[in-house]
């Protein structure tokens, strides 16, 4: 064939057959991740290593796990909403001022790196879970913030007009409009928002407040293998279930938007 | 005209907070707690300068529903208050210090706060000016240009953070150094082999869906987490090739992260590539082979020169991204910044860790900037959108 | 000039051409129409090898165009695409310069041609340092035709070339082109499924339909066309009526002396359509007009009988 133009439809059957049905991969990921914090001794002997520290052996895995799992859930709590309020905000009243100055700082933040604002939350607020959850609530409102904004703005002039025309009130517009077209969109930001947390909250041992991170700092420390293990496969495996589990919610809002279900792509 | 509401409420607070907050904390050494310094103590005349910049700035805010053209004087009066706060704060903590070599005098939530509500009210007032008008590049610049001149005339000697670093100055640029190396070099070569990658991927349909799982994947997985999994790999690597392990690649230092590095720098410039390539409007290219251009000048007169926004978009996230991310290298011993914020942290010394993370943000944000600038002279004018 | 002979292209087991036939002799332009879908643009991208056809042959000036190479021969064969195709990434000039830099002519002979192919598209030589991104849809379809034109080749693909502006601009478009291809008598095959823009334009139109041309014809010849079958179908019964825009009031206007003046008759100019003559006739409810000439000079009169009776005059 020399055809110049190229075989899109190929390409959509290309990446329809790698999508597996929705909620399974998520599922296996969660089986894993519960079978690896409970039973991590079957990965080592899988492995045929033990580890050698000490130090955690006192705090079981599960309990770590749970404290990562709070960090990020407690964080997200306060992240979310907090954003998605700033984001509507500076979409409504943006002629303020207030959407050119939340974007501007927004992106300027973005620049900082995450470690860097969690360290920087110790001189303000101590050792161990308040400085990582102050950091990991401003740093996780960054992507929800940009995506609300992104997304509101997103949504078509002519369905806003036509919802204006037929005699909603502004709150209306945004309720039963703005928001079910924009939630996709938004849905991205949060997903984006909880899978840095989840890894940046490993960063958290280094700031005393727990979590996966502490195997694998406590074995990078003491150059033992196993113990690096111990965290980092828990850790990559509740960061892929996150994303994987938040785009399938992802996709579901993006059908019921009336869009294609595609969950890659920002 | 309506006022500022913007412009109001940050030269309010900063107000309040630079009167009623401590401004400056001042600690007999390192370990012991700090004594709150309140500006109208401390500052003398200079606090006059300061509230008085900032109580004309609501006021010029408020006065804007009347009054049209005070957006320049509002510019004027909140840059001018807020390029004053550093040289004034250093002149503060050398009268504080006197001539104790151990007392540490450090920001106060006053200071911070004061900045950041000037630094608000004059992003809203200069935002409104001609896009192209002096005033404007003339705020821009003031600041920095005042907190380097006070830097060099000694003016910030006092400071804690200054102290920390001209007591360690050496350690400082050497890691800071490494950090550039480690960064930078990491995310060259991650365009080096991340651009054909993404081409390859063009080329080649079949790869795409594995490439894009692997590229969510890589980003989706905590930066710790991989740099942990690597220690072992690499150290057999290093066991394995004895050139390899004279050149330093072991389990630690800094070849794991070298790798994490360039991994994180490597997917996405790939996939950026690999998308853009994919967005060139299929009319354009139509055209170009419609006109008789073989596939190879189609490519390199057409589809590349569209593409490269968005590839170039993809390395500069890639640099800002690896200049903050290469923090975590002096957990594996691999050197950089990082070394003076974990030092900072298992010391318990605020500011080293402040300026660890201070000078770490400034490089990323510079590398960004800095970045965006040359690219935006790479890229076609027919393809620049209007925004600076 | 271009002749396809029994051309098949099919796509999966959809065939989007079936067996397709149609000449075009030199310093023809050929409109090929039909619904949406039925292979218009797929038989014109035969003709420079965008698609090469699974059986069947196209003949430029009676050679194969399979024994040229692509690039070669689509160098020498203009063309333009409904969406422009402009490259954003170089200036209008850049992209009136394409092929002929393509070809290796010389710098300075280039400049020269991309100010005379502006010209004459109706741009002034200014416009040669502005981005496609500032020109509104009309004038980067001027641009469009421009580029096609700039290697001065004897043959034009024109698919749908002005299907996306405004009908407005559209008409000013298309009346621009006439009166280049009366300049330079190319030979042009035009793709639309816009009947008033085939009308408009064509020497000859060719209806296709699945894959297949049903006919090929001068636009006059179409007006008897049984209405039962597809291709009266698709012309629609408006046909008689649209086909009076292709001919004026001053072709078959009755001298001024031949009859006697008619003093309440609304007049029409002389170089009004026909189309436009029936309207004012329709509008006003009146079998007579006045035709005044360019000066405003009483040149003559037109009865309805005279506009029905055009038909007869035809071949
Ligand atoms: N590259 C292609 N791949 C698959 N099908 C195609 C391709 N090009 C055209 N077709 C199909 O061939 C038929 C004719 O297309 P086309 O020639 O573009 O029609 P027209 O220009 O008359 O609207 C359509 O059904 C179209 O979907
Ligand atoms: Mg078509």
């Amino acid at each position: 064939m020399n055809d110049a133009s190229g075989n899109p439809a190929a390409a959509q059957a290309d990446s329809r057959r790698l999508r597996a049905p929705g909620w399974v991969f998520p599922a296996l990921l969660l089986a894993v991740l519960i079978l690896s914090v409970l039973r991590f001794d079957l990965i080592e002997s899988l492995l045929g290593i033990r580890a050698r520290g000490l130090l955690v052996s006192r705090i079981p895995l599960w309990e770590l796990a749970l404290q990562h799992l709070g960090l990020v859930a407690a964080s997200s709590a306060a992240a979310v909403p907090i954003a998605l309020g700033l984001g509507i905000a500076a979409v409504r009243f943006s002629e303020s001022g207030l959407r050119a100055l939340l974007v501007a700082a927004g992106s300027a933040a973005q620049t900082f790196p995450s470690a860097a604002v969690l360290a920087l939350s110790v001189p303000l607020a101590g050792f161990g879970f308040a400085p990582t959850f102050l950091a990991l609530s401003l740093y996780g409102m960054l992507p929800v913030l940009h995506n609300t904004i992104a997304g509101l703005e997103g949504v078509p002039e002519a369905a806003v007009d036509a919802a204006r025309g037929m005699g909603m009130r502004p709150r209306q517009v945004l309720i039963r409009v703005q928001l079910p077209l924009a939630l996709p969109v938004i849905l991205a930001g949060v997903r984006t928002s909880v899978v840095i947390n989840t890894a940046a909250a490993t960063l958290g041992a280094a700031m005393g407040a727990g979590g996966l991170g502490l195997p694998i700092i406590s074995g990078i420390r003491s150059f033992d293998p196993a113990l690096i293990l111990r965290g980092a496969v828990p850790s990559a495996l509740l960061a892929l279930f996150a994303d994987a589990s938040l785009r399938r919610l992802e996709d579901r809002a993006r059908r019921a938007a009336g869009g294609k279900p595609d969950g890659r792509g920002a | 005209m309506t006022v500022d509401w913007i412009a109001l409420a940050g030269a309010g607070a900063g107000l309040v907070s630079a009167a009623a907050l401590p401004f400056l904390s001042l600690r007999p050494n390192r370990i012991l707690a700090g004594v709150p310094q309140y500006a109208m103590e401390v500052l003398g005349a200079g606090s006059v300068l300061i509230f008085t910049a900032a109580a004309a700035a609501a006021v010029l805010a408020a006065l804007r529903r009347r009054h049209s053209g005070l957006d320049a004087a509002g510019t004027l009066v909140s840059g001018a208050g807020l390029a004053s706060l550093l040289p004034l704060a250093g002149a503060a903590a050398d009268r504080l210090a006197g001539d104790s070599a151990v007392a540490r005098v450090s920001a106060g939530p006053g200071l911070w706060l004061a900045a950041a509500g000037l630094g608000a009210a004059l992003f809203s007032f200069s935002r409104r000016l001609p896009s192209r008008s002096a005033l404007r590049l003339a705020a821009a610049l003031a600041i920095p240009a005042a907190a380097a001149a006070a830097g060099l005339a000694g003016l910030l000697d006092d400071l804690s953070l200054v102290r920390e670093l001209l007591s360690r100055r050496d350690t400082f640029t050497a890691e800071l150094v490494r950090h550039l190396a480690l960064a930078g070099g990491s995310a060259a070569l991650g365009a080096a082999v991340g651009i054909p990658l993404g081409l390859a991927m063009h080329r080649r349909p079949r790869w795409r869906g594995l490439i894009s799982v692997a590229v969510s994947g890589a980003q989706v997985i905590p930066t710790l987490s991989l740099l942990g999994l690597l220690i072992v790999p690499m150290a057999a690597l290093g066991a394995a090739v004895p050139y390899l392990g004279r050149i330093g690649v072991r389990g630690v230092g800094w070849a794991p992260a070298f790798v994490v590095l360039f991994l994180y720098a490597l997917l996405p410039i790939a996939g950026n590539t690999f998308a853009a390539l994919g967005a060139v409007a299929p009319e354009a290219l139509d055209a170009a082979r419609g006109m008789g251009m073989s596939r190879r000048q189609a490519f390199l007169r057409v589809q590349a020169p569209l593409a490269l926004p968005v590839i170039l978009a993809g390395v500069r996230t890639a640099f800002t991204a690896n200049m903050g991310n290469a923090i975590l290298a002096a957990l594996v011993g691999g050197g950089g910044l990082g070394t003076l914020v974990f030092l900072g942290l298992a010391q318990a010394a605020p500011d080293l860790i402040l300026l660890g993370a201070l000078s770490t943000s400034t490089l990323a944000l510079a590398a960004d900037r800095a970045l965006a600038l040359a690219f935006r002279l790479a890229v076609s004018r027919g393809l620049r959108s209007e925004a600076p | 000039m271009i002749r396809f002979r029994n051309i098949v292209k099919s796509y999966g087991s959809a065939r989007a051409v079936d067996g397709a036939d149609l000449e075009i002799a030199p310093g023809e332009l050929c409109v090929l129409i039909g619904p949406s879908g039925c292979g218009k643009s797929t038989l014109l991208r035969t003709a420079n090898r965008m698609v090469e056809p699974d059986s069947g042959e196209v003949f430029v000036d009676g050679r194969p165009v399979r024994e040229h190479p692509p690039e070669e021969l689509r160098r020498g064969i203009g063309y333009v695409i409904q969406s422009v195709g402009l490259f954003p990434h170089m200036t209008v000039g850049d992209n009136v310069a394409v092929v002929p830099r393509l070809l290796g002519i010389d710098k300075g002979e280039i400049a020269g041609r991309v100010d005379r192919m502006l010209e004459l598209v109706g741009l002034s030589p200014e416009w040669s340092s502005r981005w496609p991104r500032e020109l509104s849809g009309g004038e980067a379809q001027r641009v469009g035709v421009a580029r096609a034109l700039a290697a001065d080749p004897p043959i034009l693909l024109m698919d749908e070339p002005f299907g996306s502006v405004d009908p407005l601009t559209r008409v000013r478009l298309q009346r621009e082109f006439l009166a280049i291809q009366r300049r330079l008598h190319k030979t042009v095959l035009f793709v639309t499924h816009d009947v008033e823009e085939a009308i408009r334009l064509a020497d000859r139109i060719a209806v296709m339909r699945s894959g297949r041309i049903l006919r090929h014809a001068t636009p006059e010849e179409f007006v008897a066309t049984d209405a039962e079958d597809f291709v009266g179908e698709f012309l629609g019964l408006e046909y008689g009526v649209e086909i009076l825009s292709r001919r004026r009031v001053r072709e078959v206007l009755r001298p001024a002396a031949e009859i006697g003046s008619d003093p309440g008759a609304p007049s029409i100019r002389a170089e009004a359509s026909l189309k436009e003559a029936l309207g004012l006739m329709a509008a006003r409810r009146v079998e007579c007009l006045s035709v005044t000439d360019g000066e405003g000079r009483r040149a003559g009169s037109l009865r309805m009988e005279d506009v029905l009776g055009t038909w007869k005059a035809c071949p």
